[in-house]
């Protein structure tokens, strides 16, 4: 997902969940700071570099992937991206490796989205916000594993973008990638770019759905393909579908953190809050376009009638590089990276407890 | 391109400059320590290719394609190995037919790039060059010594853009 969604959607869930302007803006600044919060960026405002939450392209292209370099990636894609759906899922084919990977792949409503949320009940708005982001991933990133694995995340030509004709047919248009990362795509004219094939097992190119290009990060597109590891089974990716939940959950999250005083349970959605916004958020989420921030923005200005600053990822510094030491786990950051190293820390530990060794040791403070 | 796949790109470009220069330096007589280390180097790409199909890639969709390329490099590893012992003129004969091959490869992957609108032209420049090395050598293949430079030429051009190519950076597609 991108700042469409993690910005301007989740402060409208975070308003329909009932919380006031203000903090909704703190929510949905978290929930967008963990796609910029990396290691350069800590680095330039002197935050830990272990609160990292993703990693830059400059990053990414010159990171290690032997075993030391992969659970370092993979700590912070399967915590924060692609978290993982059942680590004790059934595999009954392959290597002890082959399983690890298998069972990373990212899939809504596990034990750990339940556990992600739970962990952000009581811990401040930039908690609720990493868990927001977290949440939404898990409808946008299914099927994909966040760690690199040519057998996991691979894609090949069988790749079609369904299209709803208006008597009811599909129409199958196959998309052909184009590897040109630093061109956008064009979804008008069905140019798409995507990593490139790699061979190797752990190259960089093989994490997530790098090799899917952006698809899945659009609410619009609805595509069938086959995912290396389901055996010539072909998956049907319904976004539209996908995200109306995903927004419907994230403001049942919200207002469970607000207010809620039973455990939060896994699959239940908000439906009755949002019913009666349902033809906007339908409209935006079905809209053909690359980047729906501007529609978000509107409605979640119509929300408020308050008026949604442009996302900017270095506006608590300020506050966060004056104060002293012991005062900085007060400010927004500080906090912030609390929570981000929580939640890394909850996820590591889940992941090794299961017996998978592709996270390594968790990071305990 | 991982680190590792650089290391091993730059080593093997570095290789591939030894064995230029022992060609120039040692002309015929270099052929059997070449070939047996070509062969090594090949067996050994095979296995290990099969292994990564038999532990991992045999559960992914087009996971066959790696164990075909296995058998290949294995194959292709004891067919070179045999040539050890044969008239030095059909050892000079494989290595040339090896970097036509090697040609044929590299254009059809630089095409392939194009069309997904990938950088192309260096592997291209490559493809044209060892095609014209080999196409010389087939030329002259009656006199050894000049034959023997210029596939030494060849491979030298060869190694030195595997080594270029290990330090370019390959863009990744951002996943937020």
């Amino acid at each position: 997902m991108q700042e469409d969604f993690h910005y301007y959607a989740t402060y409208c869930a975070a308003v329909l969940a009932g919380y006031d302007h203000n903090d909704s803006m703190q929510i949905c600044h978290a929930a967008q700071l963990v796609d910029h919060c990396s290691r350069s960026w800590l680095k330039k405002i002197g935050g830990p570099e272990n609160a990292a939450t993703t990693q830059l392209q400059l990053e990414m292209m010159d990171a290690r992937t032997d075993r030391l370099g992969l659970c370092d990636i993979t700590r912070i894609w399967a915590s924060f991206h692609f978290l993982p759906g059942n680590l004790y899922a059934e595999v009954t084919k392959g290597s002890k490796t082959y399983k690890d990977k298998f069972r990373l792949i990212c899939r809504p409503n596990g034990d750990l989205l339940v556990d992600t949320v739970a962990g952000a009940k009581d811990k401040g708005l930039p908690a609720a916000g990493i868990a927001m982001h977290v949440l939404a991933d898990t409808w946008a990133h299914t099927y994909f594993a966040g760690t690199p694995s040519l057998v996991i995340n691979n894609t090949d030509h069988h790749f079609y973008e369904l299209i709803l004709k208006e008597d009811g047919s599909v129409e199958r248009k196959q998309i052909v990638f184009l590897h040109k990362p630093s061109t956008p795509d064009v979804p008008e004219k069905g140019i798409y770019i995507s990593s490139l094939y790699q061979a190797s097992e752990n190259s960089i190119m093989n994490l997530g759905h790098g090799r899917a290009g952006h698809l899945p990060d659009y609410s619009y597109i609805r595509y069938a393909y086959l995912p290396a590891w389901r055996g010539y089974r072909e998956i049907i990716k319904d976004n539209p579908a996908d995200y109306e939940k995903a927004f419907a959950q994230m403001v049942y999250a919200l207002k469970w953190l607000r207010e809620g005083k039973d455990s939060f349970a896994a699959d239940t959605y908000a439906t009755e809050e949002i019913r009666e916004h349902m033809d906007t958020i339908r409209q935006i989420i079905g809209k053909r376009q690359a980047d729906a921030s501007g529609d978000w923005k509107a409605f979640g200005e119509r929300l408020t009638e308050e008026s949604i600053p442009d996302f900017d990822m270095d506006a608590h510094i300020e506050e966060y590089k004056k104060a002293d030491k012991e005062g900085k786990t007060g400010t927004y950051l500080g906090r912030f990276m609390d929570a981000a190293i929580r939640q890394k820390s909850m996820v590591t530990a889940r992941i090794m407890e299961s017996g998978n060794r592709l996270c390594g040791v968790p990071n305990r403070r | 391109m991982t680190i590792r796949q650089r290391v091993q790109q730059i080593m093997l470009g570095m290789i591939m400059i030894l064995f230029a220069l022992i060609m120039i330096a040692y002309d015929e007589k270099s052929y059997p320590f070449i070939v047996a280390f070509y062969a090594i180097a090949l067996e050994f790409q095979g296995y290990r290719l099969i292994w990564y199909y038999i532990t991992m890639a045999r559960h992914m969709v087009g996971g066959r394609s790696i164990l075909y390329r296995g058998i290949l490099f294995v194959d292709f590893g004891v067919f070179t190995g045999s040539l050890v012992f044969v008239p030095h003129i059909y050892v000079l004969l494989y290595l040339t037919g090896t970097l036509a091959f090697s040609a044929v490869v590299d254009l059809l992957r630089a095409k392939e790039a194009k069309t997904i609108q990938s950088p192309w032209k260096l592997k291209a420049l490559q493809g044209t060059m060892e095609l014209v090395t080999a196409m010389i050598c087939m030329l002259f293949m009656h006199t050894p010594t000049l034959v023997v430079d210029v596939c030494s030429a060849g491979f030298l051009f060869s190694a030195l853009t595997r080594i270029i190519n290990a330090f370019r950076r390959m863009p990744v597609v951002t996943i937020s």
